[in-house]
């Protein structure tokens, strides 16, 4: 990923060239499996049998063990992860990953906004896709950095008789370091006392 | 042990507004931070390296986005009983969680309606924590069964 000094970053051409594009069109490597449900459980102390115990969910309203509606169906619906893909989002030498390769002068990320609608159980065994689209581009400055980028997306995931399961509306800034914020200033007083 | 019984029935009818939800605690220690980041799979590494962290501008290490999720996923699941299904689920992240600060999950009922066959219920729920206060407000729907039907 190639950083942008701000004073060469054009908002107006990336939204142009960014906004309403689809960023992925992302398949499931494997189908929905049992343990990653029990670490997402574990993650957060979570005992449900319907989320647990395979015996106890054939009997419940799903007929089997289903995802818990909170986690997040990205870990099936990407290709998985491992090994790193920039759709997958697990890069860390690759910093496009959050930002869905817009370019961005900052490279840190920090999610603002989550807004999911569930719309149909997702089962062990299900085998999930999704696509995921560019909502919005917009610059509004925050504490860190006056020229952090903001990114909506939207993403639809389906099973595999695709039907439509989750929609997922998604906020994510994107922020320079204090470094690279000190940096790039003093690229921009250079430039100002060469002109 | 849970003394969450899975197996019950949450009916609409027995819910009222201002119904306030049971919730309940976590220690962010390294413990929790590790299984954060096995359970969403989020390997950004503010959320696991103190040095990028910093160097990031943050103080430390912070909770993910997939964890904030499953917090108050679980808070509704705890609470809407073997039938109830989570339709919507908000929220924003207007501070950070930090290792070692004790983080809640609660909600309340804010409202109660019907869309067509379905019975509703919507809830303002948060994750706090015992140094910033309220840092994940949200909002959710839950979909209840009705008694007899």
């Amino acid at each position: 990923m190639s950083l942008m000094h701000p004073d060469d970053y054009d908002i107006h051409a990336v939204r142009e060239e960014w906004v309403g594009k689809l960023i992925s069109e992302a398949r499931g490597r494997y189908p929905v499996e049992f343990d990653a449900i029990r670490r997402h459980c574990h993650m957060v102390g979570d005992l449900n049998p319907a989320f647990l115990d395979p015996q106890v969910a054939a009997e419940g309203p799903y007929g089997a063990v289903i995802v818990p509606p909170s986690m997040l169906p990205t870990y099936f619906a990407s290709e998985g992860p491992w090994p790193p893909t920039q759709s997958a989002g697990t890069d860390p030498e690759n910093a496009a990953v959050f930002s869905f390769g817009v370019p961005t002068p900052g490279d840190r990320g920090i999610n603002m906004e989550v807004q999911w609608e569930f719309l149909a159980p997702v089962r062990v065994g299900d085998q999930l896709r999704l696509e995921l689209r560019i909502a919005d581009v917009f610059k509004k400055p925050i504490k860190l950095d006056p020229d952090a980028i903001w990114i909506i997306t939207e993403t639809t995931f389906f099973n595999q008789h695709s039907d439509e399961v989750a929609k997922w509306r998604n906020t994510m800034l994107i922020h320079r370091s204090p470094e690279q914020v000190a940096r790039d200033a003093e690229r921009s007083v250079q430039a100002g006392e060469g002109a | 042990m849970s003394d969450i019984d899975y197996m019950a029935e949450r009916y609409w009818e027995d819910v009222s507004v201002g119904d306030q939800l049971a919730g309940f605690e976590k220690n962010l220690d390294w413990t929790q931070m590790v299984l954060q980041v096995s359970g969403s799979q989020d390997w950004n590494l503010v959320h696991h390296d103190l040095d990028y962290a910093r160097d990031s501008g943050m103080p430390g290490i912070f909770y993910n986005t997939g964890w904030t999720t499953g917090m108050l996923g679980r808070l509704l699941t705890d609470w809407a009983g073997r039938s109830g299904w989570v339709e919507k689920l908000s929220f924003q992240m207007r501070g950070m969680n930090f290792s070692g600060t004790a983080v809640r999950a609660h909600g309340v009922v804010t409202a109660k309606r019907k869309d067509g066959e379905h019975a509703l219920v919507d809830l303002d729920i948060f994750l706090e924590n015992d140094q910033a206060g309220v840092t994940s407000p949200g909002k959710a729907t839950v979909r209840l069964p009705i008694k007899d039907q």
